[in-house]
C-alpha cells in the first residue's frame, strides 16, 4: 500500500491563518477588559392604593427586591406615607380632580443603591435600570407593592 | 488528460478541495470590496443638517423637573439610539376630555398634572422622505413612542418639527 505524503500546500496555510485569526478575535471580543464604576445614588419609590397602616411593615435599613425579576433595587433609607389619590372626572365642572381617599394610602420610599452606568442607563448592580417614570412591581421582608420611580438624584 | 484524476486532482495539479476554499475567500473579498468601495453610498454619504423639533409628554407630575434638564442626551426607547439633546424644558397645566353629565366633551383641566414640551436639537438627513434622524430614527409627528433619558422614561410623541 503506498503510504501518503504528509505535505502542507499554500491553500492549507490560508485556512490555518483564517482559523487563527478568527479565535484571536473572538477571544480578544468575549475578554474585552471592561471598567464599570460604581457608585452609591438615591432614587424615590411611590408604592401607590395600600390599605392605611400598610407603611408599618417597612423599615429603614429594608433590602428592596424587583418583584418580577428578583433583582435588588436597594435598602430603605427613607419612608414617608401620603393619602393615595386618582384623578377623577368632575363631569358637572370639566376637569380632572386629584382625589385623594382617606382609606387608602401611598408610601414614597427613598432607596439607596449601587449603580453603574452604562450608556443610557443607571443600573443597580448591573441589572435593575433605574429611572423616573418607570412603573416598579416590589417586594420587601414579607410585603409587596407596585407603583413608579418619582426621582433619581444625579 | 481528465478534468479530475483518480486522486481527485483538477488537471492534475489543484485539490477540489483547495478550489472550493480558494472561490469562497475570493468571493469574499469580491464581495468586501464592492461593498465598501462601489457601492451607492447615498444612503449613508446624504449629509446631515441640524433640526429642531419638539417632543410633547401628556399629564405627569412635577416629578418630571427633577429628572429632566437642559442638556441631556434624549434617546428613543425601542432601539437605544440617542436621539439628539434637550434644549428647553417648558411645562403647562395639562388638559384631556371630559365626559360631561350631558354627554358632551370638553377639554378639561387636569389637577397636579402638566403637560411637558422637551424641544430637541439633532443632527438629521431631510429629504422629500421626511426628517431622519443620524439618518435612521424618523420624525413623525404625532406617533406615540417611548423616549428616555439617563434618569427618567416616558411616553409621547412628536409635536412640531423646525
Amino acid at each position: 500500500m503506498e503510504k501518503k505524503k504528509f505535505r502542507i500546500n499554500i491553500v492549507d496555510i490560508v485556512i490555518l491563518l483564517i482559523i487563527l485569526a478568527a479565535a484571536v478575535i473572538g477571544y480578544s471580543f468575549m475578554h474585552r477588559e471592561t471598567v464599570v464604576e460604581t457608585k452609591n445614588i438615591r432614587y424615590t419609590i411611590e408604592l401607590t392604593d395600600n390599605p392605611i397602616g400598610f407603611s408599618e411593615n417597612i423599615e429603614i435599613g429594608d433590602d428592596i427586591t424587583d418583584n418580577i425579576k428578583n433583582y435588588y433595587m436597594g435598602k430603605v433609607v427613607e419612608k414617608k406615607t401620603v393619602p393615595f389619590s386618582k384623578l377623577v372626572a368632575d363631569k358637572e365642572n370639566g376637569v380632572w380632580k386629584d382625589s385623594q381617599c382617606d382609606d387608602r394610602e401611598t408610601v414614597i420610599l427613598t432607596l439607596e443603591a449601587p449603580v453603574t452606568e452604562s450608556g443610557s442607563d443607571l443600573k443597580v448592580n448591573g441589572y435593575f435600570v433605574v429611572k423616573g417614570g418607570l412603573e416598579i412591581a416590589v417586594k420587601g421582608p414579607s410585603y409587596a407593592g407596585r407603583g413608579y420611580i418619582l426621582t433619581v438624584e444625579r | 488528460m481528465k478534468l479530475i484524476d483518480k486522486n481527485g486532482k483538477l488537471f492534475g495539479k489543484l485539490n477540489v478541495i483547495d478550489l472550493c476554499v480558494i472561490v469562497v475567500v475570493a468571493v469574499l473579498a469580491a464581495g468586501t470590496v464592492y461593498k465598501f468601495g462601489f457601492m451607492d453610498k447615498t444612503s449613508t454619504a446624504a449629509a446631515m443638517e441640524p433640526v429642531t423639533y419638539t417632543v410633547r409628554i401628556n399629564k405627569v407630575r412635577n416629578y418630571v423637573f427633577d429628572n429632566v434638564r437642559e442638556g441631556d442626551t434624549l434617546y428613543d426607547k425601542t432601539s437605544g439610539n440617542a436621539i439628539g439633546t434637550i434644549t428647553k424644558v417648558e411645562s403647562q397645566t395639562a388638559k384631556d376630555l371630559v365626559e360631561m353629565s350631558d354627554g358632551s366633551l370638553v377639554m378639561g383641566d387636569v389637577e397636579n398634572r402638566i403637560d411637558v414640551t422637551f424641544t430637541v436639537e439633532a443632527d438629521a438627513v431631510v429629504n422629500e422622505g421626511g426628517y431622519f434622524v443620524n439618518r435612521n430614527y424618523e420624525l413623525l409627528i404625532g406617533s406615540k413612542k417611548k423616549f428616555m433619558t439617563k434618569y427618567f422614561e416616558c411616553e409621547g410623541s412628536v409635536y412640531e418639527i423646525f
